[in-house]
């Protein structure tokens, strides 16, 4: 049996704008399948340009770098193709779109999932049976799956319908921008449990995150610090755990 | 040359003049009626687009139609095909085609299509020639032109529960003039729900009336369907007696012209009106809605709620006010239009005036256009909805916000296949 394994997501020297400003300055990050990574910084540093970057989001100027997605060149891939082919964000502050009811938006996105791999529209027994079955999971009340998405929803309500979008999409990389801020202990652990249940060998994860609390649950396999753009230092959790002691100073400050 | 000067110079008051006399069928008395709408309209002020009210409404090939056009008024039915109109007991179908009632079951007694001729005294009743003299130049066109009329007359208690569906059909190039005068006698209630289907090159000046008695409750529903080369004028004058509802729900897929004024006048104290309006004209059609509500009785309550989806090169006006007279207190007021614009191309004139001589009053009004949510559009996008999906799911939210307003099962339904049919808007 071979111990390789394949790279899901490959970054080389990323460089990103935004209105001028250059926020992401030639980053590399390398995820392979399977494994957990977390990604920590002070505010500002880019971990929220990263995420959207690989996301899509028009917004971000890609000046040069590659983006890989399962060998595939992310970069020139329109946005909807990327979550068909198993990319997941996890949006900091999810988008409320009243009118549209979560059920009706969660059962379009599979469909257009399983229209883009060539798979007949999901029974809709099969898929209620399944939607319910999560948002339980997630101790989401089933009242939330007729309302309008996000829409009047708390902040931790919010984030757990994202984990509830992402559990229905089994996506192959997921990547959680601050999904545990505005969490209190309870929901975060519960959101923890969430994203846990969907680990396993083919999926791969990774956290954006201010707060080591997450990460004891999640146990990721490497923890990235981000600053002015780059990664800067790479450790396992007991950097996270120093980092909670010590603040980013340390790395930060310009020798 | 000023435009109030070019759009003179299309009229020719001679061809409206021709239409009140040679007419054998006229009894003394409408012809009577004719002649002084005529002269009100002579008087007026035409319209232009220099008047507040009239202010960005496509209005030049509305007047070019109207005046340089020969007036035709003896349209037969045969060319237009008739809703197939299925016994279900809890609609009744009143289907008019170029003005000709077109169904042959007998109507309930509170419904009647009156005749100048057959029903000359009822009819002679209902058109006030006091209040011709203050019309609007659309009413004043439609007294002129008006032929039947369409009386639905609730009396005392009466809860009517079958829904009265109107259908009001204009074949390619006809004129018309429908007129509906609906009268909620003390404590009844009514739900009306009426199409407006025009055709190429036709006109219709469309007269409403509505008057709800103490404690009495309308509920009334239209949609005017899409025509490229149409143009629709509605007229609705609204009146409510002490603690009287009325609901009222608009959809507008506008025409080459399409303009609807509601006056809505709250007479007894108490009395509600929910308005709520959708207009959705695309290519280079036009929607002109227009709404005023006078507070005139203490303790009254009013809610405009408006939704424009603008798309190509279409345009809209809305044009909202609220009057609060001095004398009047403990009123509450809330008007509300936003506008979705699906193209750089499309455009929205909107004005919500508020004017309040009381302070005694809860008003708030607001008027917002943008193009879609760019935001909204990513978030969908990355849950790997395609962007046709994805601003189709929006634009139906959008319109969702205002449909949610229709409470009835089956008027929901009926406007669910409208939203089916519109297809991307």
């Amino acid at each position: 049996m071979s111990n390789k394994k394949e790279y899901v997501l490959e970054i080389n020297d990323l460089s990103v704008s935004t209105s001028g400003s250059k926020i992401l300055d030639g980053l590399n990050l390398s995820v392979k399948k399977g494994e957990t990574h977390a990604i920590m910084g002070p505010n500002g540093s880019g971990k929220s340009t990263l995420a959207k970057t690989i996301a899509g989001h028009t917004d971000y100027e890609i000046n040069s770098g590659t983006i890989k997605f399962l060998g595939n060149d992310l970069i020139s891939m329109p946005i909807e193709e990327r979550s068909n082919l198993g990319l997941f964000l996890g949006f900091q502050y999810p988008i409320e779109i009243p009118g549209l009811s979560n059920t009706a938006f969660l059962k379009a996105a599979i469909n257009a999932q399983r229209k883009y791999n060539n798979l007949e529209d999901i029974p809709a027994n099969e898929f209620l049976l399944e939607l319910k079955s999560k948002a339980d999971q997630l101790g989401l009340d089933q009242s939330f799956l007729s309302r309008g998405v996000n829409e009047g929803f708390s902040g931790g309500e919010k984030k757990r319908n994202e984990i509830l979008q992402m559990l229905m999409l089994n996506p192959k990389v997921s990547i959680l921008d601050e999904t545990d801020s505005g969490l209190d202990i309870d929901s975060m652990k519960i959101v923890a449990d969430g994203v846990n249940s969907t680990r396993n060998k083919e999926t791969s994860t990774i956290v954006i995150t201010h707060y080591e609390r997450l990460l004891n649950y999640l146990e990721p396999d490497y923890v990235h610090v981000i600053n002015d753009g780059q990664i800067i230092k790479t450790g396992d959790l007991t950097l996270a755990n120093e980092l909670e002691k010590k603040g980013y100073e340390w790395l930060t400050k310009k020798k | 040359m000023a435009d109030q000067e070019k759009i003179k110079n299309l009229f020719s008051f001679e061809k409206i003049a021709s239409i009140t006399s040679g007419k054998p069928d006229y009894p003394d008395w409408f012809d009577e009626f004719k002649r002084l709408s005529t002269k009100n309209l002579m008087d007026q002020n035409l319209p232009s687009i220099k008047d507040s009210e009239w202010e960005s409404t496509k209005i030049n090939s509305l007047t070019k139609k109207l005046f340089n056009d020969d007036f035709n008024f003896s349209h037969s039915a045969n060319d237009l095909i008739v809703e197939d109109t299925k016994k279900d007991p809890n609609k009744i179908t009143i289907s008019f085609s170029n003005g000709i009632y077109m169904c042959s079951e007998e109507l309930p007694s509170h419904i009647k299509i009156l005749s100048h001729i057959k029903d000359k005294d009822k009819f002679r009743d209902l058109l006030d020639i006091k209040k011709e003299n203050n019309s609007s130049f659309s009413s004043t066109l439609n007294s002129i032109i008006l032929s039947d009329l369409l009386l639905i007359e609730t009396s005392s208690n009466q809860k009517v529960d079958t829904l009265i569906h109107i259908i009001n059909h204009a074949s390619n190039e006809a004129n018309l003039a429908p007129r509906i005068e609906i009268r909620a006698a003390t404590n009844s209630s009514v739900k009306i729900l009426e199409e407006v289907r025009t055709s190429n090159d036709s006109i219709m000046n469309h007269v409403l009336r509505v008057n709800c008695q103490k404690n009495a409750n309308i509920e009334f529903y239209k949609v005017i369907q899409r025509q490229e080369n149409s143009h629709y004028l509605g007229t609705q004058d609204i009146e409510a007696s002490e603690n009287a509802r009325i609901k009222f729900f608009l959809w507008d897929f506008g025409g080459d012209t399409s303009k609807t004024v509601t006056d809505t006048k709250l007479l007894g104290k108490k009395s509600e009106i929910n308005y709520s309006a959708l207009f959705t004209p695309n290519k280079y059609l036009h929607s002109g809605n227009q709404i005023k509500i006078n507070h005139e009785a203490s303790h009254t309550k009013s809610k405009i709620k408006v939704r424009g989806v603008l798309n190509d090169h279409s345009s809209g006006v809305f044009y909202g006010k609220i009057k609060v007279k001095e004398s009047v207190t403990k009123t509450s007021a809330f008007m509300e239009n936003k506008n979705l614009l699906l193209s750089d191309d499309a455009s929205i004139s909107s004005k919500p005036i508020l004017e309040i001589y009381n302070d005694d009053t809860e008003c708030s009004h607001s008027a917002t256009s943008g193009s879609i949510d760019k935001e909204k559009l990513f978030y969908l996008k990355t849950r790997g909805i395609d962007e046709v999906e994805a601003k189709s799911f929006l634009v139906n939210s959008f319109i969702e916000e205002i449909s949610g307003e229709i409470t009835n099962k089956k008027i929901q339904d009926i406007f669910k296949k409208y939203l089916v049919q519109s297809g991307q808007l």
